[in-house]
């Protein structure tokens, strides 16, 4: 039964014109990117090394190459990505409310909580699929646009140098990373979809909480700092950048297939799968319980 | 007793006697002249970058020489952060000058080798370069290390090591030690992922980094284009 | 078929149903009455499980809807108030995916005849969103009757229909209950078409049962009311009703 709910999701996200919309617009978002650092791309490296040019031989047109140009695409799953997965996600069950299709839905025989999964197993399902579109444009795009040179990844106060043959698993671990952070927004949306009756206030709902606390995380105000940041999901959502940041001997060398602080980023993971799973389970316990009269 | 304290005092003086009677200026044209041997090179060597705020790995790089001070590092398969003084600052900018003033300026043991220590101050106030310190070893007329101060690029401490090409003056190991601004982004514009590890307190304003050239191979004296250098 | 007591549901102080009890026979047309905001449809998502009764029992095929919600459900078809349908999807789409909720696999032939039945063959493949609302009701039916269920639950099936949409609409209830020996629960506002077709009648009034009588025995009792005489010619039933509800 469960198979056969998701089947009939699925088929209606990917029957629906909105969900082509996301995808084009990934490819839109990600083409002017490309297009933005291909113009200025030198400009915006000397933004990062210019206190160090007097110091250093800066290799800018080496910098900028393939996997420097996805790593800057894929700062957009903070933002924007979130906003295209709150799109479907938070029409789930508050978009059936609102044309009426829920009452329709709801009187079918299989269970409140085979339905909620199945709709959110279809988000996932859409996550992924999203994501894999975005990699063959973020880094298959680029890769085709820039070419293939070591990485260069910034950091407030230091900055890491991959060696390229130690780079393609990190982006396979950061994609993987970034599903589950976007599987997170999406069970926030379906959360959120449960308590209302028009699509619209789910999705703005997520976007906003996914943005105000970004702006707390990034404040890097000590109060924050201490209570919220550790614990807001957004801070862990950026985990896929951990993937990037590796480890060095006492004498400075980077060593090929480290991380820093791996178990950070398992913390990070885990951190994140349990917010899946409480929204998830809240949303179930709602939802299973819910008088629907729309 | 007394014959000991005599035997002192004459090896002292004749140290004294001995680096008295160095010229700077003589040693240092048989370093030039040393070096003057080689025209160009090409060398295949290891570059490792020890700079607090950079995590690099070991690069494969290969070093272009051209007299009179033409020189390049390439990374030919990466990316390296290399710094300016290493290429900007050789041996041969501060043997090249014309009008300078050469001190001597007493003896020091560096890794065993007993150097000449000469102090260079250039005359000419538009030289890049404001002074140079170089240790010399007298015997092979090598310069084992240098301690370079410029206007443009700061001070930088050159120390090599010779082995297999000792006869060319051309070193198995170089170490460039330099003076690094503090590196700092304004907070927000990486979004950095907080793992922990930047929490450990990092050293304010600047300080020392550390690159070191490992030197394989050398092709000497068979051309170098000028294409490289530019 | 079925059986439903004391079934009570309020929402906060307001009392939407209150301690309604009927039997709904086997192969019987059961028509479901009552002024608007009377408790019908709050009545009939009881029955689909769609809201939740503060108190009662509902009964399908001897087994309780709290317990046996899956297999009880998978023998009925229901259209609920306005037909809402998925306006990206064609027809065939929808029959294929009532199919799947139902846990079988999409008949194309099947579906064909069922659309045939309905008056939407021509229009199969064409999108819900350029249908008329007739055509949006005819569906409807199509979907509840795809995975041939014993028991359909019809909330205003005549809605948006014309005449002919109507007498066939009724023609096909009384063929699906007489020739294929389903049971047919409708709710309308339409007194002549449930008089038309009912086998037997509940009427209730603000949540309460008024009345539960077989469609003779209700016609019976309204002749032998003494009801005024009325300017404009009114069905007796309607008057009967009228006179029920009005109090």
């Amino acid at each position: 039964m469960f198979a056969s709910i998701l089947y009939t999701e699925l088929f209606k996200i990917f029957r629906r014109p909105r969900t082509y919309i996301s995808f084009g617009a990934i490819a839109v978002i990600v083409l002017l990117v490309q297009f933005a650092l291909r113009v200025n791309g030198t400009e915006f490296i000397r933004f990062f090394t210019d206190s160090q040019a007097d110091t250093f031989e800066i290799p800018e047109s080496q910098i900028l190459n393939g996997y420097f140009v996805c790593v800057a695409i894929l700062h957009l799953i903070l933002i924007h990505v979130p906003l295209l997965i709150a799109l479907i996600a938070g029409d789930m069950i508050a978009g059936e409310a609102q044309t009426g299709t829920l009452r329709m839905l709801a009187a079918q025989p299989a269970s409140r909580t085979t339905l909620l999964l199945a709709k959110f197993s279809a988000s996932t399902i859409y996550v992924i699929l999203l994501l894999l579109w975005m990699a063959l444009f973020a880094l298959g795009g680029s890769l085709l646009l820039f070419g293939q040179e070591d990485l260069v990844v910034f950091r407030e106060t230091d900055l890491h140098i991959i060696s390229q043959q130690d780079v393609i698993w990190r982006f396979v671990a950061a994609f993987i990373y970034a599903a589950l952070a976007l599987t997170m927004i999406a069970a926030l949306a379906l959360l959120l979809s449960v308590f209302a009756e028009n699509a619209l206030g789910p999705i703005v709902a997520t976007v906003c909480i996914v943005i105000v606390f970004t702006i707390l995380q990034q404040l890097k105000v000590p109060v924050f700092e201490q209570t919220i940041n550790p614990w807001s999901f957004t801070t862990h959502m950026l985990g896929w950048k951990g993937f990037f940041y590796v480890e060095k001997t006492s004498e400075g060398v980077t060593i090929n297939g480290s991380i820093e602080n791996p178990m950070a980023l398992v913390k990070s993971g885990a951190i994140l799968i349990g917010y899946t799973v409480l929204f998830v389970f809240i949303a179930e316990r709602v939802y299973r319980k819910k008088d629907i009269l729309c | 007793m007394l014959r000991l304290v005599w035997i002192s005092l004459f090896i002292l003086c004749s140290n004294w006697a001995i680096s008295a009677s160095i010229d700077p200026a003589t040693l240092l044209a048989g370093v030039k002249k040393k070096y003057d041997l080689v025209r160009d090179y090409t060398a295949s060597a290891q570059l490792k970058t020890n700079v607090l705020f950079i995590k690099a790995p070991l690069s494969q790089v290969t070093v272009y020489y051209k007299r009179p001070d033409q020189l390049k590092i390439k990374n030919q398969k990466g990316i390296s952060f290399v710094p300016k003084g290493t290429v900007n600052i050789n041996l041969n900018n501060v043997l090249g000058l014309r009008n300078f003033e050469a001190i001597a300026a007493g003896t020091a043991l560096i890794d065993g080798i007993n150097c000449e220590i000469i102090k260079i101050f250039p005359l000419n106030d538009e030289e890049d370069i404001t002074r140079a310190t170089l240790y010399v070893d007298p015997a092979r007329l090598l310069v084992v290390k240098s301690i370079i101060s410029t206007r443009e690029s700061g001070t930088y401490q050159i120390s090599m090591q010779y082995g297999a090409y000792v006869s060319w003056g051309l070193p198995d190991r170089v170490w460039v030690e330099f003076n690094t601004r503090e590196f700092k982004l304004p907070k927000g514009t990486t979004l950095d992922y907080n793992n922990g590890a930047t929490n450990v307190t990092t050293p304010k304003g600047p300080q020392k980094g550390k690159v070191e050239i490992l030197y394989r191979s050398y092709k000497i004296n068979q051309g170098v284009s000028d294409e490289i250098f530019r | 078929m079925l059986s439903v007591r004391g079934l009570t549901k309020q929402f906060g102080e307001f009392t939407a149903v209150n301690d309604l009890s009927f039997n709904v026979d086997q192969g019987q047309v059961y028509g479901f009455l009552g002024q608007n905001g009377a408790g019908k449809s709050t009545t009939i998502r009881m029955l689909l499980s769609l809201i939740r009764p503060t108190a009662g029992e509902i009964n399908f095929f001897g087994q309780s809807l709290f317990t046996h919600r899956k297999e009880i459900l998978s023998q009925i078809g229901a259209i609920v108030e306005k037909p809402d349908l998925y306006k990206y999807l064609s027809a065939m789409e929808h029959l294929n995916l009532f199919a799947r909720f139902g846990g079988h696999r999409p008949d194309q032939k099947k579906h064909l005849l069922l659309l045939e039945k309905v008056g939407l063959a021509q229009r199969a493949h064409s999108r819900v969103g350029t249908y008329s609302q007739g055509m949006r009701q005819r569906l409807a039916l199509a979907c509840a009757l795809v995975n041939d269920p014993s028991l359909l639950i019809l909330d205003e099936p005549t809605n948006g229909l014309d005449p002919q949409g109507i007498a066939d609409m009724r023609q096909l209830i009384r063929s699906l209950c007489k020739e294929q020996g389903k049971t047919v629960l409708v709710s309308s506002h339409l007194l002549s078409e449930i008089e038309m077709i009912a086998d037997r009648v509940l009427i209730i009034h603000k949540g309460k049962k008024v009345a539960e009588e077989s469609m003779q025995s209700l016609t019976e009792k309204a002749g032998q009311l003494k009801l005024q005489a009325l300017p404009e010619k009114r069905y007796v039933l309607e008057a009967y009703f009228l006179s029920l509800t009005s109090q």
